[in-house]
């Protein structure tokens, strides 16, 4: 059975889930919403695993050792190529350019018949799974067809959504138990999904752009689900102003790209690249900065990550969502979607700097702060940026495979610390005592999270993060300015185990102390992070108020499993990309194999270095958060500059909403007075013309007979005098 | 000879009666007598316009319209018989209130 016969369920089963609850939700009994919820979405899940290995059934199998010859073919056909076209420029003999076209077309034979020898298995005849139906139409142009993309990297993709947003949806009905709106969240959190899923199928840009947004609409929802606390309404719309910023971007980029290509078709845009821009590196660089400002703006790059911290309004599982299957994932997988323009340009150097920057400051501020979740926003700006700096030092599969594993691990860490924040009824890590008594399941399920942030052996973070590094190794041949940047994806990786670390031991092992910042401080709302008054704030403590339990209960079954599932899958799927299995996973998605990653000896000296920069990271942390508890204080003005996170926040209110907040004074005056003042003109308008008629409807009986039978006479004389009406 | 005039004026003076009892009386039960008379008035006449000129619509026409006003009919009583029930008369007058 051809995979796209049934995979358009897949986004659609949850879309249904979202539409049913809105309808019934409130009818279906207590949880009846939120199982249905997570029923219709274990069906997109199984059917996910269908697609997956029916991809992987269809997908062409290498042969190792021949894909390196085939590489090398493929790299000496474009100097030949720009020979052609410079001989054809200078205008050169007709013989010499014949010759360099037979020379060409003998190479590429060549590069023909190397595949097919490498090729253990052929593709099947119909792959990559794609499908196209006319939608929107362009007279005289190839127009927006509508349809799925389904190759090994989007399969992967969809299974990884669709499996973690099962999970959070699982953990969700228990978590979110007892909150108002309680079917209202399952319905957002199921749209949320069906539009990462729908993205990730899509074949068309601008059908993914579509779903981009709607996950932008959806996060902005559940960023404000309490909506009544201002910090939440201040973080939506934070978050909703940063992105649609650079959306725009976005779409700018998509226009350009269909000006060059006359298409968004992406396996069109893949095929075309390499011929199109070849010599116009300029398009290519501009297409790929204007992508790249969306992908900044979704997966919370330096400067556009401001909305992440806030985000952490929401409801836990939001966090997890956002953080682990869609949302910041969308940015990565945009770019690495647009992976062949960005190679035809210059914009990958300047993608590898903002994510190793973005990595390395991320990472230096979450030891700064106490509360939980917003360890973990931070965490994950971090490990966004290692992807981009895998993207951009030339390591796609690299990236992709982070993003894999990442999306695991955070999800399983998010919803380890939303069943932290259940059972202990605080986000303080510093007042949580002494969790490991308490939530064994929890804490075997942090660890396993932690150990695989940290980048230790042999949990999922290690082999991608080494993979990363990897790639910005090798990059070093192509720009010397790469070996900064490997000094600063290990900085960033110390500094990672260092605050995971940190946030176990005080969380799990320290028993509870008062937090060494105020509690109005370590909640960073009135720091004039969040443009709130005092007023604010006050309502907002109130709305807040929770008993802490010094005795912390575990979580039930619905938390724990999804633990559990999330923590074996993240360890999977590093096994399934680690050389133990030969980098199944890689070579899945690319052709077999990953250039860089061969041979395996050239890999020791990397795992090696990491190991020992994770294991001093995590020393560190014993010596100043665990039992030695090793005296050393931070500067107070360093603390003070983390935790105000370098004060870019009130920049952007200083420089950009405030400048916007008093050009809309004037506006909105324009709009109370004058706009207003006409639409009440017109009503009080309507409303005198209906009191003058209002007197026509009499009551009574004989009034209307009278009525009906004069308009009967007027109605025969009219007929009997003025002839044919 | 009858002609289709003199049809036509038996009409007039059935519609001419019924607007007569629609306009003058207060019962309701008299009022839908009055309406009936005019119904049929109408149905004078278009019966009479079919006959003479040779087609069969008109009669079918009015076997539908006597149809449709015994159902008519039918309602307006338990209306009335309601507006009975509730002020213990069956005219026109508490009708009024329902502007209300």
């Amino acid at each position: 059975m051809n995979p796209l016969s049934y995979a358009y369920l897949i986004p659609l089963l949850p879309a249904l889930g979202f539409l049913l609850n809105m309808l019934f939700g409130y009818r279906l009994g207590k949880r009846g919403g939120a199982y249905l919820s997570v029923g219709l979405l274990l069906t997109s899940t199984l059917l996910a695993t269908a697609l997956l290995l029916q991809v992987r059934q269809a997908a062409p199998v290498w042969d190792k050792a021949a894909v390196f010859e085939v590489l090398e073919a493929e790299e000496a056909l474009p100097p030949l190529e720009e020979v052609l076209s410079e001989a054809k420029a200078m205008g050169a003999s007709r013989e010499r350019v014949e010759a360099l076209e037979a020379e060409i077309a003998l190479a590429e034979e060549k590069l023909t018949e190397l595949e097919h020898e490498a090729l253990i298995r052929e593709p099947a005849a119909d792959f990559p799974f794609s499908s196209e139906t006319p939608w929107i139409t362009i007279a005289g142009e190839q127009g927006i067809p509508f349809g799925f993309l389904l190759d090994p990297f989007a399969a992967l993709m969809v299974f990884m959504v669709s499996l973690v947003s099962l999970l959070i949806h699982l953990f969700s009905v228990e978590y979110m138990a007892g909150e108002e709106r309680y079917p209202t969240f399952f319905a957002y959190i199921s749209l949320f999904a069906a539009a990462m899923l729908g993205m990730v199928m899509s074949r068309n840009l601008f059908l993914l752009l579509l779903f981009w947004e709607l996950m932008g609409v959806m996060s902005y929802l559940l960023i404000g689900f309490f909506y009544k606390k201002v910090s939440a309404q201040q973080a939506m719309k934070k978050a909703f102003l940063v992105t649609k910023l650079a959306d725009l971007g976005l779409l700018v980029g998509i226009f350009w790209i269909y000006r060059a290509f006359g298409t968004l078709d992406l396996l069109a845009i893949g095929e075309l690249a390499p011929g199109l821009l070849a010599g116009s590196a300029g398009v290519a660089t501009g297409i790929g900065l204007l992508l790249f400002l969306g992908a900044m703006g979704k997966s919370a790059q330096f400067p556009l990550h401001v909305w992440l911290l806030d985000a952490m309004e929401g409801p836990t599982p939001v966090s997890a969502m956002i953080h682990a299957a869609t949302m910041v994932a969308a940015g990565v997988y945009l770019m690495a979607r647009a992976y062949p323009i960005l190679e035809m340009g210059n914009a990958l150097p300047l993608i590898a700097w903002v994510g190793g920057l973005t990595a390395l400051f991320a990472a230096a501020l979450a030891p700064a702060f106490a509360d939980i979740k917003k360890i973990l926003a931070w965490s994950t700006v971090s490990q966004l940026g290692f992807m981009f700096l895998g993207l951009g030092a030339f390591g796609w599969i690299a990236a992709i495979f982070h993003l894999v594993a990442h999306a695991f691990f955070k999800s399983l860490l998010f919803l380890g610390s939303g069943s932290m924040i259940h059972g202990s009824g605080t986000q303080d890590i510093f007042a949580m005592n002494q969790l490991k008594k308490y939530m064994p399941s929890t804490r075997w399920t942090f660890i396993i999270g932690g150990l695989s942030l940290a980048g230790v052996f042999p949990f999922a973070g290690f082999w991608s993060k080494d993979e990363i590094l990897l790639a910005v190794k090798n990059a070093l041949s192509v720009n010397g300015g790469y070996g900064l940047l490997l000094l600063i994806g290990y900085a960033a990786s110390f500094l990672t185990a260092l605050y995971i670390s940190r946030t176990y031991l005080i969380a799990f092992e320290q028993a509870k102390r008062p937090s060494p910042w105020q509690a109005a401080k370590w909640n960073q709302g009135g720091l004039g992070v969040l443009n709130m008054s005092a007023e604010d704030l006050a309502q907002d403590a109130e709305y807040d108020h929770h008993d802490t339990h010094d005795t912390p209960h575990e979580s039930g079954w619905h938390i724990t499993t999804a633990l559990w599932v999330l923590a074996i899958s993240a360890t999977v799927f590093g096994i399934i990309g680690s050389p133990f299995t030969g980098n199944a996973l890689q070579g899945f998605v690319y052709r077999g194999i990953v250039p860089e990653l061969e041979p395996l000896s050239a890999q020791w000296l990397g795992f090696i270095v990491s190991t020992l920069v994770a294991l001093s990271g995590i020393t560190l942390a014993y010596l100043l958060y665990g039992n030695a508890r090793l005296k050393l204080q931070a500067p107070q003005l360093l603390t003070q500059l983390l935790q105000q996170r370098f004060y870019l926040d009130q920049a952007y209110y200083f420089f950009a909403a405030g400048p916007l907040t008093r050009l809309a004074k004037p506006l909105a005056w324009f709009d109370r007075r004058i706009i207003d003042a006409l639409v009440d003109f017109l009503a009080w308008l309507v409303a005198i013309v209906g009191d003058a008629l209002r007197r026509v409807q009499t009551g009574r009986l004989e009034h209307y007979a009278w009525t009906m039978a004069a308009a009967a006479v007027v109605l025969l004389l009219a007929l009997s005098f003025g002839g044919q009406l | 000879m009858l002609t289709l005039n003199h049809f036509l004026a038996l009409g007039a003076i059935l519609f001419a009666i019924g607007l007569y009892g629609l306009l003058s009386r207060r019962n309701l039960v008299a009022i839908l007598m009055s309406v009936e008379i005019l119904l049929n008035a109408i149905l004078v006449n278009v019966v009479a316009i079919a006959r003479f000129n040779d087609q069969a619509q008109g009669d079918v026409f009015a076997l539908f319209i006597i149809a449709i006003a015994a159902a008519e009919v039918a309602v307006g009583l338990a209306l009335f018989l309601n507006v009975f029930r509730l002020n213990g008369v069956a005219t026109v007058d508490p009708l009024r209130r329902m502007k209300e």
